[in-house]
């Protein structure tokens, strides 16, 4: 089995048997959440008004911020990965973490669909309306990650 | 009354007890506060790196500023609005916390950082608007601010570890 398979791999047993490792994955995924939630809520925050922040676009922004996105994403994409892999049954079988990954691919493709619909010079009624779901998915994965613990 | 009477005090009030056993409204509360967090973060690291000329070359330094630190403030504001019940239920046992208290000092470091690159800097903004770069002080200035909020990230992740249950 995939998950017998991964427990037994030499990373995911250093990891494991580290006294701090996962701690250090669980503040380094934190930081990741601070840079892409940040971007993320700084673009969000340009779309929902007209003029832009201060003339500054949400294409100026997102372009500006590509960065904090791009670092944002690495940093929790790695860190989360190594958790899961330390213990993989655990997360496998935790209820919450099922729910932030279907909620995590839900808000992906939300926001993959927001992307694809194009820049115009006024958002649609549409646009409007994936955007806020979007931001809401993203909340929700926030928050079943928060709940991962708590089971 | 010592401090520790009055953390005491606010952890056996029966808004913390109910707060504490509580099921959702803690983690929901606690991912508000993490949210208010981002927001902060991610606008003043936005600024150090533009102060540091890193990002957003393109826009003047100090359009990005009055763009972002509105922002800064209500995220502030969200953060001290959850921090508060979120310290009020666990009080007791945050006190002697060694991370809850490191956090605090970073937390006081840094708007003493803020202060002091509002004092120094607001006055040359405009000149490094022209040039496109701004002094080597206040690049320090940025890089110390940035090393402190990721400082204030990772002990508050290391209040959880620290937690007596």
């Amino acid at each position: 089995m995939l998950l017998n398979w991964l427990q037994g791999t030499a990373l995911s047993t250093a990891i494991r048997r580290s006294d701090w490792a996962v701690m250090a994955l669980e503040a380094v995924h934190l930081l990741g959440l601070a840079l892409l939630g940040g971007a993320g809520c700084i673009t969000a925050l340009a779309a929902l008004r007209r003029a832009g922040l201060h003339g500054m676009s949400v294409a100026t922004l997102a372009h500006g911020l590509r960065s904090l996105f791009g670092a944002g994403l690495l940093l929790m994409t790695v860190s989360g990965a190594l958790i899961v892999l330390s213990m993989p049954f655990k997360y496998y079988l935790n209820s919450a973490f099922r729910m932030k990954m279907l909620l995590l691919v839900l808000a992906v493709v939300a926001t993959a669909g927001l992307l694809r619909m194009g820049r115009g010079a006024a958002p649609t009624g549409r646009q409007r309306g994936l955007a806020l779901l979007a931001a809401l998915l993203w909340l929700a994965v926030g928050f079943s990650g928060r709940l991962i613990g708590f089971l | 009354m010592t401090l520790l009477d009055l953390c005491q005090w606010l952890y056996a009030a029966p808004a913390s007890t109910a707060l504490r056993e509580s099921d959702v409204v803690f983690p929901l509360i606690e991912s508000v506060h993490v949210l208010a967090i981002s927001l902060i973060v991610g606008t003043i690291v936005t600024v150090d790196l533009r102060v540091g000329g890193i990002i957003l070359r393109g826009e003047p330094l100090t359009r990005v500023t009055r763009a972002l630190l509105p922002y800064t403030w209500y995220g502030f504001a969200l953060m001290v609005m959850t921090g508060l019940p979120l310290f009020a239920a666990e009080a007791a046992k945050l006190y002697a916390n060694p991370a809850f208290r490191v956090k605090l000092l970073l937390l006081g470091l840094a708007g003493l950082n803020a202060a002091f690159f509002h004092r120094t800097a607001q006055r040359s903004l405009h000149d490094w608007d022209r040039r496109g770069a701004a002094s080597i002080q206040a690049r320090v200035i940025a890089g110390v601010s940035v090393v402190l909020w990721s400082g204030i990230i990772v002990s508050g992740r290391l209040i959880a570890v620290f937690h007596p249950h």
